[in-house]
Formats: structure tokens, C-alpha cells, sequence
């Protein structure tokens, strides 16, 4: 099985999975987690177990407006930072605290931290706004927990020569897939994968929103991935030589949080420049959501059954020119996870 | 590393399960093995995973009538030996590593078999022998069931046919069936077991499937063969009391075990009758075995994988279970298959 790194921030839900007054259970990096809003609307995360008698407290209740959870089975109350703030039983035992996780929230997305609280840099967060603060009308997202490891579904994005084989009749058929990729490193943390193409018009699903749909023009596939496992993907095409948003640009996030061994939550969100509009955006999000539930998500669960709890390493995959990318990340991946475990080793006295 | 028998013809299916242009997934001693036919009709095996990214390869199609099998995610093809012959990426160069473990498979006896051990070991002259269902010259009725248990207590059910008394009293047994006597033989690794039964009130259900009159004691004769890891022929047949076997209603089925992974078995019965009997013939095993289903669904099934859950993941020795005199059969064929393993095991050892 993949390691993935503690000390970094996943993605834990989109703002509004999070409404204030709830408490929402969820598993990250095999840590039972439960979310909420305090009473000035921050979110907070506790793992999702009481230390009296560890009771999951996602089942108990919001108290004070969210200043507090209450266990549902002895009435212990602790605050959004983890301390008991109340025992109805007596006094407070100094033992009476939950761990509680560094939670942000940027753009739309709640992010959590899973490692050790001091170490936790906001600068980190990676910045997708552009994505998450476009018009409702030009925005297809949603959460898709997918039975497989996040790097299987991160190699899915990061390898899209797939679509043509998997998505025929919706994603497939273009032909900038057979460009060859343009592999760069933009940070230590990232890679970046580019398809580019200048001089050929684009699919009638892009040119229709050109100034000129006969025009020839340059055309772009790039992903961006950022350790450990989000990726902003765009896609466009603009007139030769002008400026890209002149053009159309559609901006899909594939954001990916492990849950358990072989269990990953998934979100998508996508906007674009074009076709801002109730209607179109139903049509288009009919046709995006049958791809990833229908044909993405069975595949990769279909994989990491025949995986069962192997590594990808483990079974000697074969290794085509185009999963240089891929095997790149999974790489930088790899050393961080080894950074982040000698320096435990080195902590230890 | 699991512990089925790997130098050995398992079944893999009925032959008709696999039908040209169509892809059959089915797991084999634990190996997850995609099942097709190639332009000629011969069967091919290859083991069902992508070796580039693991995706299931039955999840692909099939391409120019079988020759070659494409996988679903990426578009790589295989040939039914498992070589890929098409790599749609970059300039198409095929890595040499990309290779499906391919198993060799037989057509024989209306049924598709498996070698899941060495290629080079497997002789198709060692599948045993059911002439009574080769398609040529025989109608052959068949079905198959999955049984969530392991596929000895299978064997362990059909060497020990006393228990149809208490198990089938309604269908195939009968108050006295577990009264016969049963004789046991081997030969190399060939087990056999006799059975007759003498002047047996048969349950209705038997009289009304024979044509025999309702009520007349009759003679009943079992013999069970049993090969590795789990194939049985069973002759089955019954006439009235003291005539010679000859002029009983005869009746030749199969019982067929293969283990899907630990603790899970496919099965696969059946019987053949000769074509010479004429047009009703189809009609007849079509409707002897729609009648097997019902106890086997009902009553073997169930017991069987109770059997196991009571089990557990203890092995059957280790729990010492009391033997009888009907278990003879069942505890031979048990040692001829622990003595073939552990000769498996230790050649792989030598190695």
C-alpha cells in the first residue's frame, strides 16, 4: 500500500458540506474525524472519539452554538480545540481532551491537517480559487468516495491517454492525447504535465465558443499536481497567438483524501470562462458525472481489487512512455513520505 | 500463497458459458483468470489484469473475433498467449515486459479445463474421463452454483451419499437409503465408492422423475468416482427390487468442484444421455437436472456452508472429527489429495 504523509493538508469537504449547527464523521489517513462550525463559523475537527468510554462523538450534539460537542452517551462536552469544557458528573479530569486536527477554510474548501499541529504552514494550502469562486452556473462539483488508493485516481488525471479507451463517446476521440507530454517540476512539492498543440482547430465542443470556430488554434491539456494528492486540471483552446481566456478554459479540480487502506474521498469541481447558464451547465454536468461514476469509478475500484493490498511497485508494473508523469509524482510522493519519517525517527529520544 | 492443488486440470466452465466475442470473468484457486475465444473458437485463459496500471481485463473487449483482448483503461491488447501485440501510445513500441500469464485450456466433455500450474506439465490425456458428456454423441444437462464453502467438504458430500436420508428425505433419500453398504477402491489416485441399496420405498419425487410405479421397492445403486482435486462421476442408478442392474434406470452425472479462492467453490453438475434415445432426449436431462436444483439449492448448499462457518478457519484434521464407516471414501480421496499436495510442495522446495 501507498504511504501518504501526516504533515500536510487534504482537502476534508467543501464549505457548504459543513453547515453550521451539523456534525459530519468522516475518516482521514484512517483517523476517525468529526467536523463542525464553532460559533463564529470556523470549522473545527476532533477525532471522532470520546475519551471516557469512546463513544463516537459525532453522535452526540452541538452545544453553546458550536462552542462545544456533548457525547450522546455520558454528556462530557469539549471544545472545538479539543479540552473538556464540561462533566456533568463532576469535575473535569485532566485527561479529558480530544486530539483536534488544524482545519482551514480557503476559497470554498475546508482543509484539514493530519500530523503535528506545529508544524501546520497556511501558506501551504495550495490556492484554488479560481476554481472554487466561479459563477454557479459555470460550476459541476461534488463528493465521490471511491473504493481504491487517492494515488490510482491521481494517476487516472495525471494519465489521459485513457480517455480515449475509457471515455470514448464523451472525453475521447481528440487528438491532443497523442502529443507528447511535456513533463516539468515547478516546485518540489508539484508537477506539472502539458499537452500542447498550435495550428489545429479545435473539437466542435470548444470551437463553439470561439470568436472564430474555423480559426485554427492553440490548444492545452495541463495538470498540475500538488503533493500529496490535489491536481487543478485545464483544459482550453484560444485563437493562435492570443491570450488564453480569451478562449475557452474550462478548470477541473480532482482533489483526493485517503480515508482507509484502499478508500479514498474524492471531490471534483469544475468551472470554465463560457456557457454560463443554468441549462447548459445541467447538460454538461450529465455528461461529466456519467464519466466519473460510470466509467472512472468502476475502473478504479475494478484496479485496486486485482491490486487487493499490493503496492504498485509489488506487482512490476509495465511502464509506458506516457507514465513518466505519473511515476514522477508518485516518486516525489514516495521521498516525502521518507523525509517525514526520518525526522520522526530523529525526534524519537 | 494459498494451498490448492496447482499441477492438476481444474474445470473452469461449461464450454457454452464461454460463447464466441464474449469475455467470462471467473476467480480459480484464487487467481482472477478472464476466459474467451479467439478467431478460431479455441479457449484462451489469460490472468485478468492488466500488467501496466492492473485493470481488469474483462472489463476490455474483444477485438478482430478474439484475437486479441484490449484492455478497457489504457487500450493495450493481448493475444490469447498473453503477448501484447498493440500499444497505442507514443511510437508503439511494445515493452518487453508486457506479458499476461496465459493457462492452458481444453475443450473436452462439454466443459472448458484449466491448467492453473507449470504449462509445460499440462497433458490433456490426464482430464478424466465423462464420455457421457461428450456433445458428439450425448444431450448434456448442466448447471452450476456458487457454494461459500471449501471445495473438500464438497467431495466430502458426494463420497458420502448416506447422508440423502437426512438430508434430502423429501427428494433423494429415502427412510432406509442409509442402510447400503458402501465398498471403497483406489487405483493410482482414483478413488471409488460403491454403494447398493436394497429394497428401498423410494420418496415420491424419485418415482415421478424415473417413471418407476409410485410405491414399488427398489434397488439403488451409488458409485461415486472421484478424481483431484474434486471431480466426481456418479452413476446413480435404481429398478425395481431384485432385477439385475441392467434393466435399471441409469443415470450418469458429474459433480465438479473448483475452488474460486479459500473457502469459496464453483460447481458445476450435470448428466448426459445418448442422442440415440431420440428428440426427448434433451428434454429429459433438461428436467432431471431442473430437479437436482431444488435439494442442492435447499438442502446441500446450506448444510455445506454451515459446515464451514461452524469450521471456521480451523482445518478439518485439527478439529478431530469422529469417522464413521461411511466416511471411508471421503477420508481417502482426503489423503490422496493431502499426499499430492505435499508431493506439489515438495518439488516446489527442491527447486
Amino acid at each position: 500500500m501507498t504511504s501518504y504523509p501526516r504533515n500536510a493538508w487534504y482537502v476534508a469537504a467543501m464549505h457548504d458540506e459543513l453547515p453550521a449547527g451539523s456534525l459530519l464523521a468522516r475518516t482521514f489517513l484512517d483517523d476517525p474525524v468529526v467536523l463542525f462550525r464553532d460559533a463564529s463559523g470556523a470549522p473545527r475537527a476532533l477525532q471522532d472519539r470520546c475519551p471516557h468510554r469512546f463513544a463516537p462523538l459525532s453522535a452526540g450534539s452541538l452545544c453553546d452554538g458550536g462552542n462545544s460537542v456533548q457525547c450522546r452517551y455520558h454528556g462530557l462536552q469539549f471544545q472545538g480545540d479539543g479540552p473538556c469544557s464540561h462533566n456533568p458528573h463532576g469535575p473535569i479530569p485532566k485527561a479529558a481532551t480530544v486530539r483536534a486536527y488544524p482545519v482551514r477554510e480557503c476559497a470554498r474548501l475546508v482543509w484539514i491537517w493530519m500530523g503535528d499541529p506545529a508544524l501546520a504552514d497556511d501558506s501551504r494550502i495550495p490556492d484554488y480559487s479560481a476554481v472554487t469562486t466561479a459563477h454557479e452556473d459555470a460550476t459541476i462539483r461534488g463528493h465521490l468516495p471511491t473504493a481504491c488508493e487517492a494515488m490510482l485516481l491521481v494517476d487516472n488525471i495525471l494519465d489521459l491517454s485513457h480517455v480515449d479507451y475509457l471515455h470514448p463517446t464523451s472525453l475521447g476521440g481528440g487528438g491532443l492525447h497523442h502529443v507528447k507530454p511535456v513533463v516539468a517540476d515547478p516546485a518540489p512539492d508539484q508537477m506539472k504535465i502539458s499537452w500542447l498543440s498550435s495550428g489545429e482547430t479545435a473539437p466542435p465542443a470548444l470551437a463553439m465558443h470561439l470568436r472564430d470556430p474555423a480559426a485554427p488554434t492553440d490548444q492545452w491539456t495541463e495538470v498540475t499536481w500538488t503533493a500529496p494528492t490535489t491536481m487543478l486540471l485545464s483544459v482550453g483552446a484560444t485563437l493562435v497567438g492570443e491570450p488564453r481566456e480569451d478562449g475557452f478554459v474550462a478548470l477541473n479540480l480532482h482533489l483526493a483524501t485517503p480515508e482507509t487502506t484502499g478508500r479514498t474521498h474524492y471531490w471534483y469541481w469544475s468551472s470554465r470562462n463560457c456557457a454560463i447558464d443554468p441549462q447548459a451547465n445541467a447538460m454538461i454536468r450529465s455528461v461529466v458525472e456519467n464519466v466519473f461514476r460510470n466509467e472512472d469509478k468502476p475502473m478504479l475500484e475494478a484496479q485496486q481489487q486485482r491490486m487487493g493490498t499490493a503496492g504498485l511497485w509489488d506487482l512490476n508494473p509495465v511502464l509506458l512512455a506516457h507514465d513518466a508523469g505519473a511515476v514522477r509524482c508518485r516518486r516525489k510522493l514516495e521521498a516525502i513520505c521518507r523525509t517525514e519519517q526520518a525526522e520522526f525517527i530523529l525526534e524519537l529520544p | 500463497m494459498n494451498n490448492f492443488l496447482k499441477n492438476v486440470w481444474y474445470v473452469a466452465g461449461w464450454a457454452d458459458e464461454v460463447a464466441p466475442g464474449q469475455m467470462l470473468a471467473r476467480q480459480i484457486c484464487g487467481e482472477h483468470v478472464v476466459l474467451f475465444r479467439d478467431q478460431s473458437g479455441k479457449p484462451c485463459a489469460l490472468v485478468d489484469r492488466c500488467p501496466h496500471r492492473f485493470a481488469p481485463l474483462s472489463m476490455g473487449t474483444l477485438c478482430d473475433g478474439g484475437k486479441s483482448i484490449q484492455c478497457g483503461y489504457h487500450g493495450l491488447r493481448f493475444d490469447g498467449g498473453g503477448q501484447c501485440v498493440h500499444n497505442p501510445h507514443g511510437d508503439g513500441r511494445i515493452p518487453a515486459a508486457a506479458v499476461v500469464r496465459a493457462f492452458p485450456v481444453v475443450e473436452r466433455w462439454s466443459l472448458l479445463w484449466i491448467w492453473m500450474g507449470e504449462p509445460a506439465k499440462a497433458d490433456a490425456a490426464t482430464i478424466p474421463s465423462f464420455p457421457f458428456l461428450d456433445p458428439d454423441h450425448f444431450v448434456v444437462g448442466k448447471d452450476k452454483m456458487e457454494i461459500d464453502a471449501d471445495y473438500v467438504l464438497e467431495s466430502d458430500n458426494i463420497l458420502d451419499l448416506s447422508h440423502i436420508q437426512y438430508l434430502h428425505p423429501g427428494t433423494l433419500g429415502s427412510g432406509t437409503a442409509g442402510e447400503g453398504r458402501t465398498v471403497v477402491t483406489q487405483e493410482g489416485n482414483t478413488v471409488w465408492s460403491r454403494r447398493f441399496i436394497r429394497d428401498e420405498i423410494l420418496p415420491t419425487f424419485l418415482y415421478q422423475v424415473l417413471g418407476l410405479p409410485e410405491g414399488a421397492p427398489c434397488d439403488r445403486w451409488l458409485d461415486v468416482r472421484w478424481d483431484a482435486p474434486s471431480l466426481m462421476y456418479l452413476q446413480a442408478d435404481i429398478g425395481l427390487a431384485g432385477r439385475p442392474r441392467e434393466e435399471s434406470m441409469q443415470n450418469s452425472q458429474v459433480h465438479l468442484f473448483t475452488p474460486a479462492t479459500e473457502g469459496k467453490t464453483h460447481y458445476f453438475y450435470g448428466m448426459g444421455m445418448p442422442k440415440a434415445i431420440g428428440p426427448h432426449a434433451q428434454e429429459i436431462v433438461d428436467r432431471n437436472v431442473g430437479g437436482l436444483r431444488a435439494p442442492f439449492l435447499h438442502e446441500d448448499k446450506p448444510m455445506v456452508e454451515a459446515q464451514q462457518r461452524a469450521i471456521g478457519s480451523e482445518g478439518f484434521w485439527t478439529l478431530k472429527p469422529v469417522l464413521l464407516d461411511v466416511d471411508a471414501p471421503a477420508v481417502r480421496a482426503r489423503r490422496v489429495l493431502e499426499q499430492m499436495l505435499a508431493a506439489e510442495s515438495a518439488a516446489a522446495g527442491s527447486v
